[in-house]
This record gives C-alpha cells, structure tokens and sequence, in this order.
C-alpha cells in the first residue's frame, strides 16, 4: 500500500466518498418525494466502480447498467448534471429526458447507463470493435452484474471479442443478486469468471470490497486488452447493501447478507487502513470527506432548483433528420 | 378561467343561428342572466344571457354571421384575461372556435344526414361536401354505392340531371325542418349584380333565409293551380256586426278559419301530403295561420281547429298571432299545420295565388271585402257585400273538381253564417 | 442507363458508399467471405478488408447490440438479418437501444445504423422466412424505415439510409432482387420520404409499396381496361412518410386503398387509413380500404402461400367493392 502515491490513496477514498454521498443524498430526495420513477443505489459497491475507473484513461469507454450512478461518477461524470437528471431537470445530463437509467456523457467516454440487463454487453462491445477498426487503442470497460451474465447477450458478444481479440473489460459486479433470486439458484458455478475458460480468456475473481484489489485487476485487465491479447473477464464480488430499487425492503435476503456487506464497507476499511498505516491523517481524510459533502450538497441545490424542461423539449431528438415529420406520423 | 358564449339550442330542429346584433361591447361588465346578443333562428328572435359575471372578453361571431348549435360567438371572464390560455380543451366545438383545425362552420351547419322523415342518408364525406358546394339536396338522391350508399358519381349525375334525381325519390320536406336546397342546383345562385349607386346589400340569414328557402322549394317542386270564387258575404258581415254591437267581437278571419275547418272535415281529400310515393291521408284539422312579421313570415298553427268553437278559435288565433308578433312562440307552435290560410283582406288584394306551405297540399288565399251592386230577383239593385277566396293546391294530389268543391263548401259557409256556428 | 438487377443495384449503392466513407462497415452472417446469399457483398471482402466486411457468428443480438456501440463510436454499420424474421431473436437492440439511444441522452448521440434485411412471401419459405413485419417497425418510435420496390430506388435509398444519421431499417424483398430494371448512370441519392407516383390516375388511389407495387400496377392495367383510372403510389419509405403526397392523391380521387403484403391487423395499412379519415375524412368517397396478407402464418405448400396474401385479382376485386362497380 505503501507503494501508492498518497494523492492516489486520498484520489481513491474521495471517490469512494463521493459515489456514497451521491447515493445517499438520492436516496433522501427519493423518500421525501423528489424524484419521480425509481433509482437503483449502489451503496457498498464503491470500490468496484471507483477501483475499476481509475485504472482507465480519460479516453477510454465505460458502459454501465441500470445500478450507474457510481460508474458514471467514477469515470468523471458531473455531480450536478448527474443529480439534475434524476431530478428530470432540464440541467441534468440528457435534459431530463433519460433519467436514473440512461444518463450518459458521451465526451467522456460513457457510452450510458442502460435500463436493459445485459443490453449494454454488445455496445461494448462494438465500441472495442470500433477501437480496433479506426486502428485507435482505447480500451472499453463493460459493468454489468451477475444477472446480466445469464443474459444471451454476455454469451454472444465474449465470444466474439475472445474471436477478434477485440479490447473490452468485461467487469461483472457480482452483488449475489439479480433484483430477489440469488445467483446460485440459477446458476451452477461458484463464480462467474470462470465462465472465461469457455472463450479461452482470462478471468479473475477479486475482492470487490477492497478498492486496490479491484484496481490492480482491472489495471492488469485493461493493459491486456490494450495491447491487443483481446478480452479479459474481470469478476468483483461486492455487497449490494440496499435493495434491488430504493425502497426495496430486500426481504428474500438472510440478515447474514447484511452483516457480511457491513463488514465488507469499502470505504470504512480503506479509511481504517490508511490510517492504521500511517499513510493519511483524520484531519486529511476529514477534510476529503467535507469536500465531497459540499459537493454533493451543491449538486442537490442545482438540480433542485433547476427548472424543467420545457414541455416542447418531449418532442425533439427523437431523430437527428426529419424529426418533425417522424414525429408527427 | 374565460367561459364561452355558446349558441343555444333553442327547439329541437334548431341547426344554426345568426347573430342579429350584441347588445353588449367587449369590456363591458356583464352580470350573469342578462342579455349579451340578439341572435334570430329560422324562426325566432332571441336574446342569449349570459351564464357568469364578468367582462365580454372577446367577439368570435359577429352580427350577422350564421353559427351552428353550440358553436361559439364569445367569451366571458375576467379582465385582461388571455383566451388562448383557457385552453384549447375548453373549446369543445370547433366549428366556430379560433381553435387552428377547426372546420369551417359550413361543415357543421350543412351536415343533417338524417332525411326529415328521420331516415339516415347514407352519403360519402366527399358526396356531402360536394353536394353543399353545389346546394344538392342529398336527402332526395338515391346512392349507387356500396350498400346505396351515395357517392361523388350520384351528386355528379344529379347536378347534371336533376330531374332524373327528383323522379327517383321525390320526398315533401316537412315544415319542422327547412329544405337546404333543390335537386337542381343552387337555391340562391350568385349573379353578380351590378350594384347601382345608393344600393345597399345585406345578408340573406335568419327568418328571410328560411322563408325563401320554403317558398323556393315549394313553388319549384309543386305543381300548383289556383282557383277563385267569390262569396257573398253580407249576412255575415250583417251578423258580425250584430255579435260585435252585443260585445262579442270577431275578427273576419275568425270567421273564415272557422269555416274553413268545417269545410275541411266535409273534405278529407284534401288534408293530404306527400312522402315520396306515399300519401299521407292526415287525420287531424290543424289550420297554419300566416302571420306576416317585420322580419318575414311565420305560420302558427291551430291545432284541431274543427274542434273548437268560434269563440275559443278566435281567442287562439288572437294568441298565436300576438306571440307571434313579439317572438314567443314555443317551437312546437309552428309545427304540424295540415292546411294553411293567408289573409291579404286587410291590405286592398282582390286575388292572389299563394304558394303552398309544406306539407300540405293546399293553402286558401283570403282577400278583401268589396261592395258590389247586385240585381236582386225582384229587379231592384242592392248593395252587397263580396269576398274572393283563392286556393292554391297541389295538383298531384287534388284535381281541380275536388278542389272547386272545396272552395264551394267554404263559399256556401261564408254565404250562410249561422251553419258555420251550427 | 444501366440495366441492373435489384440485389446488384444494393451491391452498386453499398459499395459506393463504402468507398466514399471508410466508416461505413458491413456486418452479418455470411457477407465477407462467402459475399451475402444474395451476392450482395460479393468481392467487398478482398477490396475492403476483414475490418470492413465483417462474418459474425450466428448471434444476431450480439453484432446488431456490437453495431450500436459502433455507431455511438462515430462508425456507419450497415447489418444484415439474413431475413427480417430473425427480428425475433435480437429486437432489443433495434427497439431498446438504437431506436432510443438519441432520445435517451438528451441528444448526446447518434446512431447512424442500417440495418437490411429481405423480406416477403412467394418463395416458399414457411413461416419462419416469410414475413413482411414492416408494421413492428414503424411502430417503434426512433427508427426509419425505407422499403424499396426498384433497383434504381433500392440503390438511391441505401446510399441515402447510409448517409442518415438516424438507425434505418432497410427492408428489401426477397422476390424482387432478380429482377433487372434501368438505373440512372452515375451517383444519385433519393431522399427517404418521398414517395413515387408510379401511375398516375383520377378514381382510385393505391398506396402500396416494395413488391406489392408491381402487382398493383398490374392490377391498375387491368382496372384501366374496365373503365377504373387507378393511380399508384410507391411510398418508398414508410417513415418518414410522405403524407403529401397521399394527401393529393386523396384529394384528387377520394377513393383510397392500402395494399400491402404484411398482414392485416395492425398493419401499416391500418394506420394510413386511420390518418387518411381524421385528415382527409370530408375527401373520402368512400372508407379506405386494405388489400393486405390474411392474419395467419405463412404456410409452406405453394396454393396455401398464394391464397394468404395479396395478388393482382384481389387488388382488382377491392377496387370493384370500393368503387361499387
């Protein structure tokens, strides 16, 4: 640990912060009725999608899932755009017009959340496929959950990156759960990397509570795929503390879940780490803390007191060309 | 919110209205229940009230303009209030609404199709709209489409040949409902006119519209003769005055109604009317009495005439043709008149040939009181005093025998006053 | 003038466009190698490379999903479903995703796709590769969807769908790329959304397209020497639609009949006549009428095929009811 630059380590812990306080200001907003449809948290996941960002470049891709606030935030993703399109402002990142499930910024490299299970495998996909067709070397960093890994589309598309050695991460966020059934009602192998062995790829199992673990394997994943041996599985098991939705009282897990995804805080025990080692103070991560607080309150009072879009706006983007004709019949 | 000023229904048969003249200006204040326009149907004079305080915000219909049941003429509400923003979801009939897609009020004036007899007319939208463009009754075409459904082809063929079209489904309009038009072409067709100077024009709406209307078609479809004798009436002049000297006064008219109704119980045949090939043999003696009116004519009708005495029929008759006179008249008032009398006799005419009133099949023209010199069969000369009685009737239905037969009766009443109170 | 081949006019078109933008890339099952079934991509493989021509596996979700993301990446994908039938196994990328991805990000994105695929009946290919699902298409909001029934249309129309930058579902039927046809020398593009009198004609208007254009000029033929002027309309494109074109025709003849080779219920028909009668209600001199396949599956045996959806008599016999003669 020692070996990471302290900037790095604090880097880390900040996000991880981040995407919580993100999750637990939209969770509030939720209960107290400010936010309409519905919004998936992923409160005990930070590591995984903070982890697994930081070891891409700027100019690489993310496609995420419909669990996507920590992915987009992790890959850079404005708070205040990001909190203004749960709100279905017309600040927020697609004007209101996506919501929770289908933010996106495409400038960086997020090629959008997706409100299908297992729908954003082959935009990845293509997206590495691109990479490799215009000859360019950025690599694309596929979330998806262990659900989706049952999925068709999981199948179909690892194995044509492992034919074209295409330059896709295939990162699955094992949280045990797909909405109530758990994965090994429905599915017969202990992990889901293993499933590499069928395409002939790499595949790993890590520790996705633990954000170093989660950051050197996808690092090793990315590289891989960047140097164009084609498509590594990277599995991080983590803990989905809330339900499958806000609200969702989770009742068809064992209170043993609970306790083991409390235990497995990966931010309470980076935190007691850095400071069991030495190599941050309570003062400094304090300070880390009350930055990304104050960020995200200012991201709450920008998209509450964003306005709506304008009613016409339901009406545009349906088409780039001939909109309105194709709109109207 | 702003409230539209809507067109009433006002009688069942009630299409349109035209707005006659808005006693109120937009801005002024306005109290719910008191008059805001004037508007005329076809056979009235009515004011619209408003149903809410508030200011007159805006004037969609003007004066003169013909507006179908429910369409909108204005709006009240509060000051300064934008219309637009009530809402186009408030504007529920279009056809005279600012709303952009609404039809033009023609479409929803001109589209009855229901017969008068109440049969659905089964017609294609294309059909209809050509038909009204070209003023084609419809009502009396018979489709060749699917079903007998009546296409673009058969307005087509009836415009060029409109008495083939006639022939085959001739129908009597009733009185209730006003005929739109005639099978051959256009009621009122444009001409151009040079307007010479001082001329003034204005538009054919309301009342005016409707009697032209009837008398048109009436005098287009009917072949009518008209037969007059003459009736001495002296003795009934004689006992009018008598009756009048011992305070019971009665109109000559009275007198000539009353006649004619038990002439007409005398004379089944004709208390006729004609439904395509159908003649209706009418059971009921409902005298239609024209009223001439300012802005027109109007015919009340005493129903079951032949029933009531001398007394009571003059009383009903004063009634209508006051009520008449001030626009009151329930709209069932005018309605179901199987015969038809028109009284010139006041104004001077010796003789006229009145057109008839549809349905029915015959109308009796009433002319003027004439001193005439008369050898009396003892040689001397005496003054009488002579009426002329015209009828005027259909001659698909009454020949002119029947018809002298009926007039003979009525003249032998007239001549012999006591029968008609006996 | 040329004289072409439908499916070599597609060929003409596509390789034209490939040459012109090296980001067009073609994927599907059996198209480098092998050059399409229909030859489509015949030699496209030797001149463009195997980045440019692409053999999927037979995983018609996974490389029409994969097309998407390259799409979103800045790539022209033209795709091909062997038949459109195979809809079945990947419509989420095409409904969900393609279709919604513009709309969903506030319109962050484009997504330039074609996505091709024959269709029809006649040939004797069952329930399973017969169908003409037009209508699942055009009821999805976001896609365009062009039917060419010539081969100079289907060539314009490609480069023109390859040029949009909105997904396009390209519908080519199956029975019409052998048939030869003069196409214009030199590029030529024809714009999606307009349609194409075919004939012209004053008492009956027949809108109607890809195959089912031929048999309703047939069909006319035979109307005109009964005395019925029928005009025929190829919309070409279905959306955008060109309702101008529908509206004069309507309004010249208010006579109107959909023929269409998809089947009956919820077909586009349906909902050409819906508009036809809020929109032009007071032209219609009579209801619109549908010519279009029986709701049933596409059987195998050849007079059970032919007895399930339109032919030349039956649009002649419409025409006889809609026009009571």
């Amino acid at each position: 640990m020692a070996t990471y630059e302290k900037d790095f380590l604090l880097q880390l812990y900040g996000g991880m912060v981040r995407v919580r306080l993100f999750e637990e200001k939209a969770a509030d907003c939720f209960t107290k009725g400010m936010l309409a449809g519905n919004i998936h948290l992923c409160i005990g996941q930070e590591a995984s999608v903070v982890g697994s960002n930081a070891a891409l470049r700027p100019t690489d891709y993310i496609t995420s899932t419909h669990r996507g606030h920590g992915h987009l935030l992790g890959k850079g993703a404005d708070s205040k755009k990001m909190m203004a399109e749960l709100f279905g402002k017309s600040t927020g990142y697609c004007k209101g017009k996506g919501g929770s499930m289908h933010a996106a910024d495409v400038s960086l490299g997020i090629l959008g959340a997706n409100g299908i299970v297992g729908a954003g495998i082959p935009i990845a996909t293509g997206s590495a496929l691109a990479s490799k067709i215009k000859g360019t070397d950025e690599v694309t960093l596929c979330f998806f959950g262990d659900g989706a890994s049952n999925q068709g589309t999981f199948h179909e598309s690892i194995n044509m990156a492992a034919a074209w050695k295409l330059p896709v991460v295939y990162l699955c966020e094992n949280n045990h759960y797909g909405v109530s059934t758990e994965i090994h009602r429905v599915t017969n192998t202990e992990d889901i990397a293993v499933r590499a062995k069928a395409y002939d790829i790499p595949g790993v199992t890590v520790d996705g509570s633990d954000v170093l673990e989660v950051y050197e394997a996808v690092k090793e994943a990315v590289e891989y795929a960047r140097s164009g041996k084609g498509p590594y599985l990277v599995e991080n098991v983590v803990y989905r503390w809330q339900g499958h939705y806000c609200g969702d009282p989770a009742v068809y897990r064992p209170k043993s879940y609970l306790e083991e995804a409390h235990k497995n805080d990966p931010i309470l025990n980076f935190r007691t780490k850095l400071l069991k080692e030495g190599l941050a103070t309570e003062a400094e991560l304090d300070a880390v803390y009350k930055e990304k607080a104050d960020e995200i309150e200012a991201a709450y009072e920008f998209a509450d007191s964003s306005p709506y879009p304008d009613v016409s706006e339901a009406f545009t983007d349906v088409y780039c060309e001939d909109n309105e004709e194709c709109v109207a019949r | 919110m702003a409230t539209e000023i809507k067109m009433p229904q006002l009688g069942l048969t009630m299409e349109e209205g035209t707005v006659e003249r808005w006693l109120k200006s937009v801005g002024d204040e306005i109290k719910a229940g008191e008059p805001i326009l004037e508007i005329t149907t076809d056979k009235l004079t009515n004011e619209v009230e408003a149903e809410t305080d508030g200011v007159l915000l805006k004037i969609v219909a003007d004066e003169g303009s013909d507006v179908p049941v429910q369409g909108i003429l204005g709006y009240i509400g509060q000051p300064g209030e934008n219309i637009d923003a009530a809402g186009a979801s408030e504007v529920k009939v279009p056809a005279a609404a600012p709303a952009a897609e609404a039809p033009k009020p023609e479409a929803s004036v001109i589209t009855p199709a229901v017969t008068e007899t109440g049969k659905k007319v089964r017609i294609s939208p294309l059909a209809r709209k050509i038909a009204m463009q070209k003023g084609i009754d419809y009502t009396v075409l018979k489709g060749t489409g699917p079903g007998g459904r009546i296409i673009k082809r058969d307005i087509l063929a009836a415009e060029s040949a409109p008495a083939a079209a006639v022939k085959e489904a001739p129908k009597a309009p009733s009185s209730e409902v006003a005929p739109k038009a005639q099978a051959s072409g256009s009621m009122f067709p444009v001409k151009n006119l040079e307007l010479m100077d001082g001329d003034t024009t204005e538009k054919l709406s309301g009342m005016r519209k409707v009697v032209a209307q009837r008398m048109y078609t009436s005098a287009v479809e009917i072949p009518a003769v008209t037969q007059t004798v003459k009736a001495d009436v002296t003795k009934l002049m004689a006992l009018r005055q008598k009756l009048k000297e011992e305070g019971r006064h009665f109109a000559v008219n009275d007198w000539i109604l009353k006649a004619v109704a038990k002439a007409l119980r005398k004379h089944p045949e004709m208390l006729v009317s004609l439904d395509g090939e159908t003649i209706i043999h009418r059971a009921h003696v409902n005298l239609g009495m024209a009223v001439a009116l300012d802005a027109g004519l109007i015919v009340p009708v005493i129903r079951d005439a032949d029933t009531l005495g001398l007394e009571a029929l003059s009383a009903k008759a004063k009634d209508l043709a006051n009520r008449a006179r001030s626009n009151q008249l329930g709209s069932d008032e005018y309605k179901g008149s199987t015969f038809t009398v028109s009284n010139l006799g006041m104004f001077g005419v010796e003789s006229f040939s009145p057109i008839i009133n549809q349905p029915d099949a015959a109308i009796l023209g009433v002319c003027c009181t004439e001193d005439e010199l008369v050898m009396e069969d003892d040689g001397t000369i005496t003054k009488h005093q002579v009426m002329r009685i015209s009828l005027t009737f259909d001659h698909r239905l009454v020949d002119g025998a029947v018809a002298a037969k009926f007039e003979m009766t009525i003249r032998d009443l007239l001549e012999n006053p006591m029968d008609i109170l006996l | 003038m040329s004289t072409l081949s439908v499916s070599k006019a597609i060929r003409e078109g596509l390789h034209e466009e490939m040459v012109r933008d090296e980001n067009v890339i073609v994927l599907g099952e059996d198209m480098a190698v092998m050059g399409n079934v229909f030859a489509i991509t015949q030699g496209f493989l030797d001149e463009f490379g195997p980045l440019r021509v692409i053999d999927t596996p037979i995983s018609e979700s996974g490389f029409t999903g994969m097309a998407v993301g390259m799409a979103m990446r800045g790539l022209r994908p033209v795709v091909e479903w062997m038949y459109d039938d195979f809809i079945g196994v990947c419509l989420d990328p095409v409904m969900n995703q393609a279709a919604k991805m513009r709309y969903m990000t506030g319109g962050q994105v484009k997504v330039p796709i074609v996505f091709r695929a024959p269709i029809g009946a006649g040939r004797r290919n069952a329930g399973q590769h017969s169908q003409c699902l037009e209508a699942l298409f055009t009821h999805i909001p976001g896609l365009k969807v062009v039917c060419p029934s010539t081969a100079a249309d289907a060539k314009g129309l490609l480069k023109s769908a390859i040029r949009s930058d909105d997904p396009v579902v390209f519908l080519e039927h199956k029975l019409l790329y052998a048939k030869k046809e003069d196409i214009p020398d030199g590029e030529y593009l024809i714009p999606l959304g307009k349609a194409d009198i075919k004939r012209p004609g004053k008492d009956l208007t027949i809108i109607t397209w890809s195959r089912q254009v031929y048999f309703s000029l047939e069909a006319a033929e035979t109307l005109s020497a009964q005395g019925i002027d029928a005009e025929v309309i190829d919309l070409r494109s279905l959306v955008p639609l060109d309702w101008e074109a529908i509206r004069a025709s309507v309004q010249k003849t208010g006579n109107v009949m959909v023929v269409e080779e998809g089947a009956r219920r919820g077909g586009i028909g349906a909902e050409i006549a819906a508009e036809i009668q809020e929109e032009l209600f007071d032209d219609l001199d009579a209801p619109v009428a549908r010519v279009a396949a029986a709701n049933v599956v596409s059987p195998f045996s050849p007079p059970l095929e032919d007895a399930m959806f339109p032919h030349p008599e039956d649009i002649v016999a419409a025409a006889h009811r809609l026009l009571a003669k």
